[in-house]
């Protein structure tokens, strides 16, 4: 067998065949039925791992075939160490966001199909390597993203679709044009016109066109990440989201966006990435420094944790723009990482808003008396996120607050400001929850149940084995990254004289 | 043995992981657990000091390996364990007063609900402090620092019913943090001015050729903020005295014996840093001679017992931090080391003296105790006088050296203000000394006290014997055990011929010592002054004192209002308005165009999903066709 990643890809889909042809399903079943089909992706995905091999940096076990050859559109899949954490992050926390989603008991099948096809658009976004069979992927993504947040939302649900819709729409279009700018210009490639992302790598562009299409490509993905000043869209679409629509929204679909900027931004337009670095870094540091403090004052605990988002993946976006190995790479660790303590946070906050039916930290209090299972976990995640040595965050944050020393001693200083924010709204969030006296209608919930223990254990799991042994993906990371920043040819990144620095921060 | 001195942090970790999950089973028996997890951790310092001491002088430093844990490019940073002279020292020290702190708990906790918890969290606390203190990378040492203060966290936030103690315990995070992201950022200069994070490489002394000093004044001043929040210096002290809502042994253990220090073990970890840069180590004598005095002062006007104790902390550290700024490192360690003796003797007094009163803290309100719990105000007596410098104790030791080598360098300022702050040193802790045990009980909880168990007792007395003790070990600052010890690591303590004899200064500091006390027993305890009144008379300097010079006041309405407000504004005007105004300003240009404001509500999202796919895929056909 050598179609590990269509298999990967399309196993979801098994599952909505199910769905769809068992007329009169139970929901028990259907549940069953969709847990399985993520399971058994999840399992594909780790055979995929398996064969995935280290040395190598380019794209491994590539699948390609010819699609649509009137407009060169390929079939073409293929994995490198980017893509393929990014797969397993989604492949892992789909079967928790199904077990989450035990309790959603309106239209069930419907539900349940929706997240298995969701699945299925986000893997094949991040292993598509044909620019147009990305487009697609990455276009039905939203379909069901809609209908999760739309049909199984909150009250304000439809203001939260309709501004979801609209920022992505803005973004996609800028996607799309660009999409087919780049195609007709590659028609002066040896090869001849085509999508695949590995040719077009190699096109000669004016250096003013490769600007133009830079920043279409970024406004589609600026929006995904979010950075500021796009991302007002995600406190509104997480609020009002279900538990799972959050737990995979914060964790994967956010990851396209800097998923993006890394393998198309950067590949395809080196010369442009350059320039446009220091620019792109300052609204990575606004993003980090202004959603924390944003942050520091919601009352709602969705709305924190989105915020919080803001702020995490300015790290991300700050360390693909450094062009160092040790940004880089920690940027892409802080993908992976932010995916499982975000993820945990919305399934902890699902749990808590099962007992307490509020997200409004007023109204809350004292959960460590009544449950201390759950606001211990909650308070361990919390600090995950906050960067504590030890646990998963902090690994990549340090690197690319190191990678972004290296090259530019302000960014790097200011980026660590994020580190003392994060520790204030997070604690602080986790005292009006958990600590202080208890609220009277707050006196009788009941702790984890053995369902939400399955649920968290395994993603408590990897936050802890990836703080303490995080070579386990940096191993496979790295081969890559390295390759992406020595191809974006960035300057040397050797220090500055060291004699301004001292003055500079003596001064 | 020094392979296996890994075992150290391992055996409390051991001990923690049990405790977690297994703790409310366990009933009483979790203290004992944990207890024993902390023994057996200092059984096996003791034998890898042992097998130190048995080396020649110069081979005592071995790195042990245990795995690799980050590895970037050039970039890597390794689990390395590193066992010299000052970590044995280190790990000695905390495993020995930990296990004692551990087995006075036992019985000061008991009947808390939560017993298994609390010490679950202790056994945690001392495997951050045994990984901080034996960590050969400075990656390694920041995951130990930040996790005692994770430790810090949990235990001040014990009782988090308490709004006090969740507050203190969230201040005393966020406090320390600012500091320790300096520290990070230092961190990462270090590595990439001076190419590694292993303080092998690092503490070299060749690698004084590798930078411009201005180069190592930034790092030194970057770890030392960290050092700054951490060992609770001015101006970061704001969080140690509201770090008392914590139970009484975690003052002892951690706000008083050992994460406290961690900052004077950093500074003297890494002296070759600050001594490259010359700066630096004037910023840390000044900051230790400031806080000294500072922290004295206002631990003058408290009338809780604890909180004496806690600005007392503060002092004392600042008299350490005095002492490696002046080069002084040994002495400086050996001062840690009896200050962990003596304060964490004080404290346990202290939660002895809670313990037997119903929890009172208010020295106003002891009196006369000495008579109902002889025990624990023998040995109180033993700290304070070891505390105040008393000639022949462990604090004299201390404190006297520090002061001797500012006079015999030249340094008659700091000699000046730090006899000054010895003198203070002695007014506050014997008028602690006097109000809580000595006159008559002065409430119903003083005048009904009982005496502790012998669980709490047994340790206090093992303390009180290394409190008035302990010097055997500093008699001469060059022949003494503990400077011929550290030598190797932290070179010799300097020495100077200007002030005076080291006989008149020692004339001095008993003058100070011993006067400084007497007077405190003619205020609070010769019944010949009316201390309340004089009190009264003296006000508002008391009250002055009382709130630590108003800083905290100071800081709530210079940083913390003007963030909030900030804050506020960015998430209520900013975002909800300007940025989220626009883009709700677009959404309704588009739904006008439409000409469909009410179809909009529902079915809007799916039309123009649809009708988006369908024009994208008109146009990859158009585009298809021409191409």
């Amino acid at each position: 067998m050598s179609n590990w990643l269509t298999l990967t890809t399309f196993l979801p889909l098994a599952g909505v065949v199910v769905l769809v042809a068992w007329p009169g399903i139970r929901d028990d079943a259907a549940r069953a039925v969709a847990l399985l089909a993520a399971v058994a992706t999840f399992l594909m995905s780790l055979a995929m791992l398996g064969r995935f091999d280290n040395g190598v940096t380019g794209f491994q076990l590539v699948e390609e075939a010819t699609w649509v050859d009137a407009i060169d559109l390929k079939y073409l899949l293929g994995v490198d160490g980017i893509s393929l954490w990014m797969v397993l992050l989604t492949t892992f926390l789909m079967p928790i966001a199904i077990l989450a989603s035990w309790r959603v008991d309106d239209r069930v099948r419907l539900f349940m199909a929706s997240m298995l096809v969701l699945e299925t658009g986000m893997i094949g976004t991040f292993l598509a390597l044909d620019l147009l069979l990305f487009f697609l992927f990455f276009e039905a993504i939203l379909f069901p993203m809609y209908l999760i947040i739309g049909v199984w939302g909150g009250e304000r649900r439809v203001y939260a679709t309709v501004k979801f819709f609209l920022y992505t729409m803005f973004g996609s279009a800028f996607l799309l044009v660009a999409t087919l700018f780049l195609y007709a210009k590659s028609g002066s490639l040896p090869g001849g016109p085509t999508f695949d992302v590995r040719e077009l790598v190699g096109l000669d562009l004016a250096p003013i066109t490769a600007r133009w299409l830079f920043v279409a490509f970024f406004v589609a993905f600026a929006v995904k990440v979010p950075l500021f000043p796009l991302h007002t869209w995600l406190p509104d679409a997480h609020t009002e989201a279900p538990t799972a629509g959050s737990v995979i929204l914060a964790a994967v679909l956010l990851k396209i966006g800097a998923y993006g900027l890394i393998r198309f931004n950067l590949s395809l337009f080196p010369e442009a990435s350059r320039s446009f670095a220091d620019a792109i870094s300052v609204l990575a540091l606004i993003g980090i420094v202004y959603g924390g403090i944003v942050a520091l004052i919601q009352t709602d605990l969705k709305r924190l944790v989105a915020y919080s988002s803001v702020s995490h993946l300015g790290f991300v976006v700050l360390g693909a723009f450094a062009f160092t190995e040790q940004a880089m790479a920690g940027g892409v660790l802080q993908m992976v990482n932010h995916g499982l303590s975000t993820g945990a946070l919305f399934l902890l906050v699902g749990m808590v808003y099962e007992r307490t039916h509020t997200r409004d930290l007023g109204r809350m209090g004292g959960l460590m008396s009544v449950t201390p299972w759950l606001g211990g976990t909650f308070l361990f995640v919390a600090l995950s996120s906050a960067g504590l040595p030890g646990l998963n965050s902090f690994v990549g944050e340090f690197l690319v607050i190191l990678g972004t020393l290296a090259r530019n001693v302000w960014f790097g200083a200011i980026a660590a400001t994020g580190v003392v924010l994060a520790a204030i709204y997070l604690l602080w969030s986790y005292q009006r929850m958990a600590q202080g006296p208890v609220p009277e209608e707050h006196r009788h919930h009941r702790d984890l149940s053995l369902r939400e223990v399955l649920v968290l254990a395994p993603v408590l799991a990897a936050i802890l084995a990836f703080g303490v042994y995080p070579k386990l993906l940096l191993d496979r990371i790295e081969p890559t990254t390295a390759q992406v920043v020595a191809d974006v040819e960035a300057p040397p990144v050797s220090p500055p004289p060291s004699v301004p620095l001292a003055e500079e921060a003596g001064g | 043995m020094t392979d296996a001195v890994w075992l150290v942090p391992a055996i409390p970790f051991v001990g923690f992981v049990v405790n977690l999950f297994a703790g409310r089973r366990l009933g009483r028996a979790a203290g004992w657990l944990a207890t024993l997890a902390v023994a057996a951790a200092a059984a096996v310092a003791i034998g890898v000091g042992m097998e130190v001491l048995a080396q020649p002088a110069e081979e005592r430093t071995t790195v042990v390996h245990l795995f690799d844990w980050i590895g970037v490019g050039a970039f890597s940073a390794a689990a390395d364990l590193r066992v010299d002279q000052l970590s044995v020292l280190m790990i000695l020290v905390v495993t020995i007063v930990g296990a004692l702190i551990h087995l006075y708990a036992i019985g000061y906790m008991g009947g808390d609900p939560r017993f298994g918890r609390f010490f679950a969290y202790l056994n945690l606390f001392v495997f951050f402090m045994l990984v901080l203190v034996l960590a050969e990378n400075l990656l390694l040492l920041y995951v130990g620092w930040e996790g005692v203060g994770l430790c810090s966290y949990l235990l001040i936030g014990f009782w988090h019913e308490r709004t006090a103690a969740a507050n203190a315990a969230k201040k005393a995070f966020v406090t320390t943090r600012i500091g320790d992201t300096f520290m990070l950022v230092g961190i990462a200069l270090v590595f990439l001015r001076l190419g590694s994070l292993d303080l092998s490489t690092v503490l070299d002394p060749g690698i004084e050729a590798v930078q411009p000093s201005g180069v190592f004044t930034v790092i030194a001043l970057l770890l030392f903020a960290g050092a700054i929040g951490k060992s609770a210096q001015v101006p970061l002290h704001v969080w140690l005295p509201d770090a008392m809502e914590g139970p009484t042994p975690v003052s002892a253990l951690i706000h008083a014996a050992t994460m406290v220090t961690a900052g004077v073990y950093l500074v003297v970890r890494t002296h070759l840093f600050f001594e490259i840069s010359g700066v630096a180590l004037v910023v840390v004598l000044v900051v230790g001679l400031v806080t000294a005095l500072y922290a004295a002062l206002s631990a003058l006007g408290q009338d809780d017992i604890k909180r004496v104790l806690a600005y007392s902390t503060v002092s004392q550290l600042g008299f350490m931090f005095m002492a490696a700024g002046m080069r002084a490192y040994s002495v400086a360690m050996f001062m840690l080391a009896a200050h962990a003796c003596y304060k964490a003797l004080l404290f346990l007094s202290a939660g002895s003296v809670m313990h037997g009163t119903h929890e009172l803290t208010d020295l106003t309100r002891m009196g006369g105790l000495r008579r109902r719990m002889p025990w624990t105000a023998g040995v109180a007596i033993a700290g304070a006088l070891s505390l105040a410098g008393v000639f022949g104790l462990a604090g004299f030791f201390a404190k006297d050296e520090i002061l001797v080598i500012a006079s015999e360098t030249g340094r008659a300022t700091v000699w000046l203000l730090g006899t000054l702050g010895a003198l203070l040193s002695a007014l506050y802790i014997g008028r602690l000394v006097f109000l809580a045990f000595f006159g008559d009980a002065r409430s119903q909880e003083a005048e009904h006290a009982h005496e502790s168990p012998p669980v709490m007792l047994a340790p206090l007395v093992v303390l009180a014997a290394a409190a008035l003790g302990l010097g055997v070990l500093m008699l001469d600052p060059e022949t003494g055990l503990v400077p011929t010890f550290l030598e190797p690591v932290l070179g010799t303590v300097p020495h100077g011929d200007e002030g005076v004899g080291t006989a008149a200064l020692v004339i001095v500091s008993q003058v100070v010592a011993i006067g400084g006390l007497a007077v405190t027993w003619l205020v609070y305890a010769s019944g010949r002054v009316d201390w309340l009144a004089l009190r009264l008379r003296l006000m508002p300097l008391p009250r002055f004192l009382n709130r630590g010079m108003y800083v905290d006041d100071v800081y709530a309405a210079t940083v913390v209002a003007p963030a909030k407000a900030t804050s506020t504004f960015l998430a209520d005007v900013v975002d909800a308005s300007v940025v989220d105004g626009l883009v709700n300003a677009v959404g309704r240009l588009f739904q006008g165009l439409a000409g469909a404001g009410r179809r909009v509500q529902t079915g809007m999202v799916r039309t123009y999903a649809l009708a988006f796919l369908l024009g994208a895929l008109a146009l990859l056909a158009y585009v298809g066709v021409r191409g």
